[in-house]
């Protein structure tokens, strides 16, 4: 079992994006060898959405939900960041189950950006 | 020079902000002035919420290149609260040293999540003032930085956020105040379904329901996360941007068009500073070994 410790590779804090990316690049490979991970949040003590979009929402787009539960386990996770997990986890599902949807959410907002970058 | 004149009293409800939004507005209009000042004169009462804002209107103003006085206010005390929470120190004014027990403004020009983290514990939660566990602090700490990241990710403020808390020992609770000065939460949402003419109460409503984001991927749950939390756990959060009030509790959610208009944002979180009033989650409790992905 690979077990990624939260605290002592990113901190007491897991809550940017960046920190998010770094904990993908490092699961995203053990999963693809089929390889179970644990990511273990003992000793964290801030956990906020915009790390785990990136961290495990991410996923979504690679793995499908069953190989996710074969492979992913999470321990040590306090209890009051469970239902920010889930959310993370039913969002990630809905954007990349509907490749449409997800294209159409994309295309508006990059020609927002666009449209902001020439203002 | 343009005077901005504080008004009398400044607390947290609609109408203290209607006053505020006006100052800003005066601002915006000046095209000529080279200074501006400041006038607490007549200020006898003025709250965290007032702090955040006029620092941030200090700031718009500095951004402008205008020279900043500010004029005491009569009432010692106030000027006294200005000194303790910061406010006189960061333009610039003399002061005496900071008090270790006010909740001090703060202002950041950009996102440093670890930095705003232990100013919510070093300050607003500390042990003297709220009965919280350090998981409960934890949580919190998550869910109010959504409302900071929010400012970072969307409102493309050109003087950052500005941020004061509050504790109201004798109601138990803990408020903290987010302004940015940015394009708003309504102009994002216009712009990011291409509908020019959708009123700030709409645009702000349909940010609030599930499945709406205006982000890029798989995220937008900032604000779907600080709702829930606020309702489960007897807190309020009131959202001001535009001309559009938004104001979410246990009783619901209720979005008003009123007769006051900012372009920024102001998020005001209202939470109980006692465990005994945390939920956490209105869902059982999941063990480890739970499959998470459905």
């Amino acid at each position: 079992m690979n077990r990624i410790q939260l605290a002592e590779q990113i901190g007491k804090y897991c809550v940017t994006v960046q920190d998010g990316q770094r904990v993908y690049a490092q699961i995203y490979p053990l999963l693809k060898a089929a390889q179970p991970v644990q990511l273990d949040f003992a000793g964290v003590q801030v956990v906020a959405s915009p790390f785990l979009n990136v961290a495990v929402g991410r996923l979504l787009r690679d793995f499908d939900s069953e190989t996710l539960n074969k492979l992913l386990k999470f321990e040590n996770l306090a209890v009051g960041f469970k239902p920010i997990l889930r959310r993370v986890i039913e969002n990630a599902k809905r954007y990349y189950a509907d490749p449409k949807y997800r294209e159409a959410v994309e295309a508006v907002i990059t020609k927002r950006e666009e449209d902001f970058d020439a203002d | 020079m343009l005077v901005l004149k504080i008004p009398e009293k400044v607390n947290d409800g609609f109408y203290d902000y209607a006053r505020l939004f006006k100052l800003w507005q005066r601002l915006n209009r000046e095209t000529e002035a080279q200074e501006i000042e400041l006038d607490f004169t007549d200020c006898v009462f003025f709250r965290q919420n007032g702090v955040a804002f006029v620092l941030g209107l200090a700031r718009l103003a500095q951004s402008k290149g205008m020279q900043l006085s500010v004029k005491q206010p009569k009432k010692q005390e106030v000027w006294l609260n200005l000194e303790k929470n910061g406010f006189a120190a960061a333009l610039g004014l003399p002061h005496s040293s900071l008090s270790s027990t006010a909740v001090p403004v703060r202002e950041d020009r950009s996102k440093n999540e670890p930095e705003f983290i232990e100013y919510l514990k070093n300050y607003w939660l500390r042990d003297e003032r709220v009965r919280l566990s350090d998981a409960l602090k934890g949580v919190i700490i998550s869910t109010v930085l959504e409302a900071y990241v929010n400012v970072f990710d969307h409102a493309r403020s050109p003087i950052g956020a500005f941020t004061c808390g509050q504790f109201y020992p004798h109601l138990n609770e803990i408020v903290l105040t987010l302004v940015d000065f940015g394009i708003g939460i309504p102009a994002t949402v216009r712009a990011r379904r291409g509908q020019p003419d959708l009123s700030a109460r709409e645009a702000m409503s349909w940010v609030f329901q599930d499945g709406n984001t205006t982000q890029a991927g798989p995220r937008g749950n900032g604000l779907k996360i600080l709702k829930e939390f606020v309702k489960l756990n007897q807190g309020s959060l009131d959202i001001y941007s535009e001309d559009c009030h938004g104001c979410i509790d246990k009783n619901g959610e209720n979005f008003q068009t009123r007769r006051a208009n900012f372009t920024g944002t102001i998020v005001q979180i209202r939470l109980k500073s006692d465990q005994a009033c945390y939920k956490l989650s209105d869902e059982p409790t999941a063990d480890d070994a739970e499959e998470w992905f459905f």
